[in-house]
């Protein structure tokens, strides 16, 4: 004999019974620009990469196969205490100060990421300095720009899949504007490198190549 | 180097507790493992001959080059720790060694560089500092496919001469302050 209630409790989903919040979708796209940076980084096993990003299990994976050495540096500072002391809603830039050591002018590849998104005009021309210091000449820069008019409210997590494809994980689902960064602004903003490649992908992003100048001007 | 605060420190061996018959029990052998709890905090340097479990405070140096350390979801670590394999589920400030692998878990906090021939990060792990990565311990592994030798010659002419007021790159920004 079939019970009543026993048939209302089978057929009830957890959906029905709890809404499930919002969550950040995670996409994978193909990158034209990571595959450009990392076909002008050494193949010999003597790269050495730093990762402006958060760290990432399946990067320092990737890396591995072909880099001595990684540093994560996740220039965005997330922490409450420091947050946002430069006002109008950048974030702190992360203090550099420990990567100015043995690994001076030694970076052949640079994963800025959407960082550069996140900070004020002047964060981000001094994280560009600092990221001119530590590289060696012709070394790669690659760099995410958003075209689009909204963007996550912190740095998005990007997964790198394989040599062209990532994927991209927004840390939350508030969004908030985009600043105004044309072509012209980001290659001025490259002080010490010059752009080489830009793709403008369909999901309204725009990816930056760029290869560090011989000739470094002083500021 | 570190001065060991009385009031604070705790050695990691446990005291010889006499039996029955009024003798003490024979030192413990070698080769087993011990814990610092979380209660504990030790400032000085640990070293010793087993594998050793941290849940407590250390600020010093942990050197086990022959076993295995890991610091457990409660351990707090302001130092550099030198083991056979490291493995991080708590914090860590300072550089980490291993002579065989490293290990960072989901709830890892670390703080330093990292140098081993195998490591391995959760994802949720927070790391912010250096890898070094062993040459050995890339067979296996997939290669970056090689870059032909006319892109490679195609590059290197293409360099940009110095404009006015441009400085050669090794005397580049000596003065930046990051």
């Amino acid at each position: 004999m079939k019970l009543p209630w026993r048939s209302r409790v089978e057929t009830a989903t957890i959906e029905e019974v709890l809404p499930e919040p919002p969550r950040p979708s995670f996409e994978t796209y193909t990158s034209p620009g990571l595959e450009e940076a990392l076909r002008g980084v050494p193949d010999d096993g003597s790269c050495k990469v730093l990762d402006l990003g958060p760290s990432v299990a399946d990067n320092v994976e990737f890396v591995s196969s072909f880099a001595s050495y990684l540093q994560i540096v996740d220039a965005i500072d997330r922490s409450p205490a420091t947050e946002d002391t430069e006002g109008a809603g950048f974030g702190r830039l992360s203090t550099l100060q420990g990567l100015f050591g043995e690994h001076r002018r030694s970076f052949n590849l640079v994963l800025v990421w959407d960082v550069l998104n996140y900070l004020s005009t002047d964060q981000a021309e001094r994280l560009i300095q600092a990221v001119a210091e530590l590289c060696l000449p012709n070394a790669r820069l690659h760099v995410i720009i958003f075209a689009t008019d909204t963007m996550a409210a912190v740095p998005n997590r990007y997964r790198i899949v394989d040599r062209a494809r990532l994927t991209y994980e927004p840390g939350t689902t508030e969004l908030r504007g985009v600043p105004n960064l044309p072509p012209a602004a980001v290659g001025k903003l490259l002080k010490g490198f010059r752009v080489e490649h830009s793709f403008v992908l369909q999901h309204g992003v725009h990816e930056y190549v760029a290869a560090r100048k011989r000739w470094y001007v002083k500021k | 180097m570190f001065k060991k605060d009385g009031s604070e420190a705790s050695s990691v061996q446990p005291r010889p507790q006499q039996t029955a018959a009024g003798r003490n029990p024979p030192p413990r052998r070698s080769g087993g493992s011990a814990t610092i709890g979380p209660s504990i905090t030790i400032k000085g340097d640990v070293s010793g001959d087993e594998d050793l479990m941290i849940q407590g405070r250390i600020d010093g140096k942990v050197k086990l080059a022959k076993h295995n350390v890991t610091i457990g979801t409660d351990g707090h670590v302001k130092a550099d720790v030198h083991g056979r394999t490291v493995v991080v589920e708590g914090q860590v400030e300072g550089d980490l060694r291993a002579k065989e692998q490293i290990i960072l878990r989901h709830t890892a906090r670390v703080e330093g560089s990292i140098a081993a021939p195998r490591v391995t990060l959760e994802d949720g792990a927070v790391f912010r500092g250096g890898i070094e990565m062993d040459a050995n311990a890339k067979d296996g592994k997939p290669v970056i496919a090689k870059r032909p030798d006319s892109e490679r010659k195609a590059g290197a002419e293409s360099e940009d001469r110095p404009a006015k007021g441009a400085a050669e790159d090794k005397d580049a920004g000596k003065s930046l302050q990051a």
